[in-house]
């Protein structure tokens, strides 16, 4: 039977009927149709569907999407838009951290949240923290450098 | 797909009520990072999911004189450092560090991660090399079961229909003469551990093994003892001599691993003779430090 979930994603309120068994992502997705939130493996190792939760990472598609019922998500589309990019969204395009493009929303919101935590990242930090994200068109490198550069700019300032 | 009703539970004996109405169709939803793949996988179709996100007291970590208590909804995340203020939770602290990803350790449970007996976990193979027991709570009463009695199988446990996992006790011992260690083999960061090996190594002030334990993960269905290999050890003197290369040895020899696309079961029973000298190496290291 459907149950009534109420998410703020973005900043935006939102309710929408959910079986049980819908995740996280399904809620997002389906339910409220922002489409950023990708879906890959389903099985919780690739991380493309990585969204924040009230400021904590998480697979969303290991989640059930009640378990997140009165929770605050920011998802991709809530960290920039097209004609004002987030500061890392900008860094990944100067650097080139995109191929294919399907891991980078959960890429993002990782990288978001490592700087978030740690300012100052070291290339190891960074690296450590992108266990949880695969990429196979392989931009790690390209992905640290951007990280790094937007951590040397705090530093300058 | 399934007809399945979602409960929310605020304290442990409603929950446990849930779930003595409800039997065997009610499952209990922690951190759902397990259940919410056998729910998408029609691997359970539970008629009620039980969440326990709202019952209050699982997620406490307190120390007595007889060992350190953790409650089911403790995340693994808040696991790592957990050594700086409960020492002999090291090895539980270090292992999780490396168990997946960071963003499933913000919600994975160690209650959870229990239940979910994994045969390559982490996690269950550590909490039996230091000993641990779980506290089962149901309508009718608690029972507290150790950890090895607990694990039955792959994938399966002895919690009967109605009981809920409360808490994790890990017994303490004498940090001065005694440790434990952990170390697995994976092949891509935040695999399931191909092999893991955990030693709790006790000595007196002459290098002499008063007690030992050897436990080896994703050998079997269970964590495993290795007996021969703890049976060399106890009561000898196994610091400078090649009493720990005889343990690796013998805890080799006596698994019998299947293989699988990871590994060979040649390559496994490789990984616990190597992981078993490392892991006791570390432990007497730290119990003689």
């Amino acid at each position: 039977m459907k149950y009534p979930l109420s998410l703020t994603v973005n900043d935006e309120n939102y309710d929408v009927l959910v079986e049980p068994y819908h995740t996280l992502m399904d809620a997002i997705r389906d339910g409220i149709g922002l489409t950023g939130t990708k879906c890959a493996c389903e099985d919780g190792r690739c991380g493309t569907c990585t969204v924040l939760i009230d400021g904590q990472l998480v697979k969303s598609c290991l989640m059930l999407g009640l378990q997140a019922n009165g929770k605050s998500v920011t998802t991709i589309e809530g960290m920039g838009s097209p004609d004002a990019l987030h500061p890392l969204q900008a860094a990944f395009l100067e650097h080139g951290a995109v191929q294919c493009g399907y891991c980078t929303p959960g890429m993002l919101l990782t990288a978001k949240q490592l700087l978030d935590e740690n300012p100052s990242p070291t290339e190891e930090d960074v690296r450590s923290a992108f266990v949880g994200n695969l990429c196979r068109c392989g931009v790690y490198t390209h992905a640290t450098e951007a990280i790094l550069s937007i951590a040397e700019e705090k530093e300058d300032r | 797909m399934i007809d399945c009703h979602y409960l929310e539970p605020t304290t442990v004996s409603e929950a446990c009520a849930l779930l003595a109405e409800h039997g065997d169709g009610a499952k209990v939803v922690a951190g759902g990072q397990q259940m919410s793949l056998l729910l998408r996988n029609g691997l359970i179709q539970p008629s009620h999911l039980i969440s326990i996100q709202h019952v209050s007291g699982l997620e406490d970590i307190a120390e007595s004189a007889d060992g350190v208590t953790i409650g089911a909804k403790v995340t693994l995340n808040r696991l790592i450092g957990v050594d700086n203020a409960h020492p002999t939770l090291r090895a539980l602290s270090r292992a999780v560090e490396d168990v997946a990803d960071q963003q499933i350790r913000n919600f994975a449970t160690l209650g959870g991660a229990i239940c979910e007996a994994h045969p390559a976990s982490d996690i269950n193979v550590v909490l039996s090399t230091l000993n641990a027991s779980v506290k089962l709570v149901s309508a009718s009463g608690e029972r507290v079961v150790s950890i090895d009695d607990f694990v039955t199988d792959a994938f399966a446990t002895a919690v009967r229909p109605g009981e809920l996992l409360t808490e994790v006790v890990v017994p303490s011992f004498d940090l001065t003469s005694a440790a434990a260690a952990y170390r697995r083999f994976v092949l891509r960061a935040g695999d399931y551990s191909v092999v893991g090996v955990g030693t709790f190594v006790s000595l007196d002030g002459a290098g002499s093994c008063q007690d030992v334990r050897i436990v080896v993960g994703n050998c079997s269905g269970t964590p495993a003892q290795a007996q021969e290999a703890e049976g060399r050890l106890k009561g000898h003197n196994i610091v400078g001599n090649n009493a720990l290369a005889d343990a690796g040895d013998l805890a080799a020899a006596h698994v019998a691993p299947s293989g699988d696309p990871m590994a060979s079961s040649e390559y496994k029973i490789d990984l616990v003779n190597v992981l078993t000298r490392e892991a006791l190496a570390e432990a007497v290291a730290l119990a003689t430090g």
